[in-house]
C-alpha cells in the first residue's frame, strides 16, 4: 500500500521536475521545440565554450557561499550569547518578523539603501562628502551579498534557536563548564559544533536557495556577469529565438548542479528538518 | 543597555523595512541628503488605490490565489504525510522533497512552461495555482511526515482501541489535536505563495497580476514612493500571520 502512496508523492514532487528537465535536455539537443533541427551538440558546445556560462556559475556559487559564510556567525551570535533575550516574546517576534520580508522587498530595500546617495550613504558620517561607492551593480556584487545575507539571518536565528532548544544546549554548556571547560572551549568545542552539526542539512538547503536566487540579483546585479537564475530567465525572455536552446542548456546545467548539491546535503541528513 | 548593543543593532537592521517602507510611502519628498522626509503626504497611497483600476482587484487575486494554494497544499500534505509516516523510504522521500522545493522557482517555471502551454493553462489563474501547488507540495508533505511521528500514530491507535470509528477518530481527536500544526503549515504556504514572483511571472505570462508582480512593476517604473506603498501591503499579511503564529514558525531559507 505504502508503495502506492510513495509513487503518488514522487509523481507530484519529482515527475514535473524530471519531465521539465528532460524536455529542456531534448530541446538543448535539437530534438524538441518549434523548428527543431534534429540532433545536434552545437548548442551545448557553444554554451560550454562561452565564458558567460562559467562566470555566471562561479558568481552564483561564490555569492551563495559568501552570504552563508556571513549569515551563519551573525545568526549564531544572538542564539549563543543572548539566549535570555530570545525568551522574551516581544524580542523574539521582532527577530522573527524579518522572515516575512519577501525577496522582492529585500531587493527594493537594497536599491534604496545601498546606492550612491542612498540611505546608508546619508547615515554614514563623511560618506556623503566622499561619495560612498554605489553597492548596486557593484563589481564585487556587494549589494547582492549584503541583501541575501540579511535575508538569511532571521531564518538561521530561528533554526539555531530551535536546535538549541531541541538539543537542550544550555544543559550541555553547563555540563561542560562544570567539567572544567573554559568559555572558549565551551563555545568552540560544544555549542557551535552542536548547532552547526544539527543545522548542516538546512544550511546546505539555504545554499541551494541562494545559489538560485532571482529577485535580488535581478534588481541589484550588473549586466555581466549575471547570477544563473537571472541569466537563464533573460535568455528565455529575449525575443531572439536563437537564444532559447542556450537557455535550455543552462537549465540542464543548473538542474545538474542543484542535483549534486542536494545529493551532498542528503548525505549529511542526520538531523532532518 | 550597552551589553545588548549587538543584538539591538541586528534587530534594528533586520526590521528596517518595517520602518523605512511606511515612511517612504508617506513621504512628500525624501531625497539625498535628507535623513528624514522633508514633508508628508497621503498622495502615494491615494494613487496606489486609484491608478490603473486600483490595487484592490490585484490584492483580491493574490489573496484568493494564496488562500486556495495554501488550503489545497496543506490538506494534501496532511493526508499524504499520514500515509507515508511509517514508510521505510522516508529518508529518500525527504531528500527528494528538499531537492524539489529548493529548486529556483523561476527556472522551475521555465522547465514546465511548455507543458502548461500545451495544456492550455499558461497565462491563467488555474495554471498559476497548479504550478504553485506543485512547488509547495513537497514542503507540505515533508512537514507533515515529521509531524505524524510516534505520538500521533499512538493517538490514532488509542482512538481505535477505545472503539472509535475512523470518522470519529479523525473528527474528534486527530483533526482537533492537529489544529496548530495545520495552521502553521497553512500560514507558511500562504506566505510562500504570497511572496512568489518567478512562478507567477513565467506561468502567468503577465495575464495573472498578483501583488508582488504589480509592486515589481512600480519598482521597474522607477517610482519608489508608490513601490514602497505597495511593499507595505506585501509585508502586512505575513507580519499579522506571524504575530498569530510566532511560536510555531518553521524553517525555510
Amino acid at each position: 500500500m505504502s508503495g502506492g502512496y510513495r509513487s503518488l508523492f514522487y509523481g507530484i514532487s519529482l515527475l514535473p521536475l524530471l519531465a521539465g528537465t528532460a524536455y529542456a535536455l531534448a530541446y538543448s539537443l535539437g530534438l524538441a521545440g518549434i523548428g527543431a533541427p534534429g540532433f545536434t551538440a552545437g548548442y551545448w558546445a557553444l554554451v560550454l565554450q562561452s565564458p558567460e556560462t562559467w562566470s555566471s556559475l562561479f558568481l552564483s556559487l561564490a555569492v551563495a557561499f559568501a552570504a552563508v559564510l556571513l549569515a551563519v556567525p551573525a545568526a549564531l551570535l544572538p542564539v549563543l550569547f543572548y539566549s535570555e533575550l530570545l525568551e522574551n516574546p516581544v524580542i523574539r517576534y521582532l527577530l522573527f518578523l524579518p522572515v516575512s520580508v519577501p525577496p522582492l522587498t529585500a531587493a527594493f530595500m537594497g536599491v534604496e539603501w545601498l546606492g550612491t546617495g542612498g540611505m546608508a550613504a546619508r547615515f554614514l558620517p563623511g560618506a556623503a562628502g566622499v561619495g560612498m561607492p554605489s553597492l548596486i551593480n557593484h563589481y564585487w556584487h556587494t549589494g547582492i551579498i549584503i541583501s541575501l545575507t540579511l535575508m538569511s539571518i532571521p531564518f538561521l536565528i530561528i533554526l539555531f534557536w530551535q536546535h538549541s532548544r531541541a538539543e537542550k544546549l544550555s544543559g550541555l554548556v553547563e555540563l561542560a563548564r562544570s567539567l572544567g571547560a573554559n568559555r572558549i572551549q565551551v563555545l568552540f568545542c560544544v555549542a557551535v559544533p552542536v548547532l552547526l552539526n544539527r543545522a548542516l542539512p538546512q544550511i546546505g538547503l539555504m545554499f541551494v536557495f541562494l545559489f538560485g536566487s532571482y529577485e535580488v540579483p535581478l534588481l541589484l546585479g550588473m549586466q555581466s556577469p549575471r547570477m544563473i537564475s537571472v541569466l537563464i530567465a533573460q535568455k528565455f525572455r529575449k525575443f531572439d529565438l536563437a537564444d532559447i536552446p542556450h537557455a535550455y542548456v543552462l537549465t540542464v546545467i543548473y538542474a545538474f548542479v542543484v542535483g549534486i548539491i542536494a545529493w551532498l546535503v542528503s548525505r549529511t541528513n542526520r538531523g532532518a528538518a | 543597555m550597552r551589553k545588548y548593543a549587538v543584538p539591538i543593532f541586528i534587530v534594528a537592521v533586520l526590521i528596517l523595512p518595517f520602518l523605512y517602507l511606511p515612511a517612504l510611502s508617506a513621504a512628500g519628498e525624501w531625497k539625498h541628503p535628507s535623513l528624514l522626509p522633508v514633508s508628508w503626504t497621503s498622495g502615494h497611497w491615494k494613487r496606489l488605490f486609484a491608478a490603473h483600476g486600483g490595487i484592490m482587484p490585484v490584492v483580491t487575486v493574490s489573496f484568493l490565489l494564496s488562500g486556495i494554494v495554501a488550503l489545497l497544499t496543506t490538506a494534501a500534505g496532511f493526508l499524504l504525510g499520514r500515509l507515508l509516516a511509517g514508510d521505510p523510504g522516508r529518508r529518500q522521500i525527504q531528500a527528494v522533497g528538499y531537492l524539489a522545493y529548493a529548486f529556483s522557482p523561476v527556472i522551475y517555471a521555465y522547465c514546465l512552461q511548455f507543458f502548461f502551454l500545451k495544456a492550455g493553462i499558461g497565462g491563467t489563474f488555474p495554471g498559476v495555482l497548479i504550478v504553485q501547488f506543485l512547488l509547495f507540495f513537497p514542503f507540505s508533505v515533508i512537514y507533515f511526515i515529521s509531524y505524524w511521528g510516534r505520538n500521533m500514530m499512538a493517538l490514532e491507535e488509542l482512538c481505535f482501541t477505545l472503539g472509535a470509528s475512523r470518522r470519529a477518530a479523525w473528527m474528534q481527536a486527530l483533526l482537533p489535536v492537529s489544529a496548530p500544526a495545520l495552521r502553521t503549515a497553512f500560514f507558511q504556504i500562504f506566505v510562500f505563495s504570497w511572496f512568489d514572483f518567478g512562478l507567477t511571472q513565467v506561468i502567468g505570462q503577465g495575464r495573472v497580476s498578483t501583488l508582488s508582480l504589480t509592486v515589481w512593476q512600480y519598482m521597474a517604473e522607477g517610482d519608489p514612493y508608490i513601490a514602497a506603498a505597495g511593499s507595505c501591503l506585501l509585508l502586512l499579511p505575513p507580519a499579522i500571520l506571524m504575530l498569530m503564529n510566532e511560536k510555531n514558525i518553521r524553517f525555510r531559507p
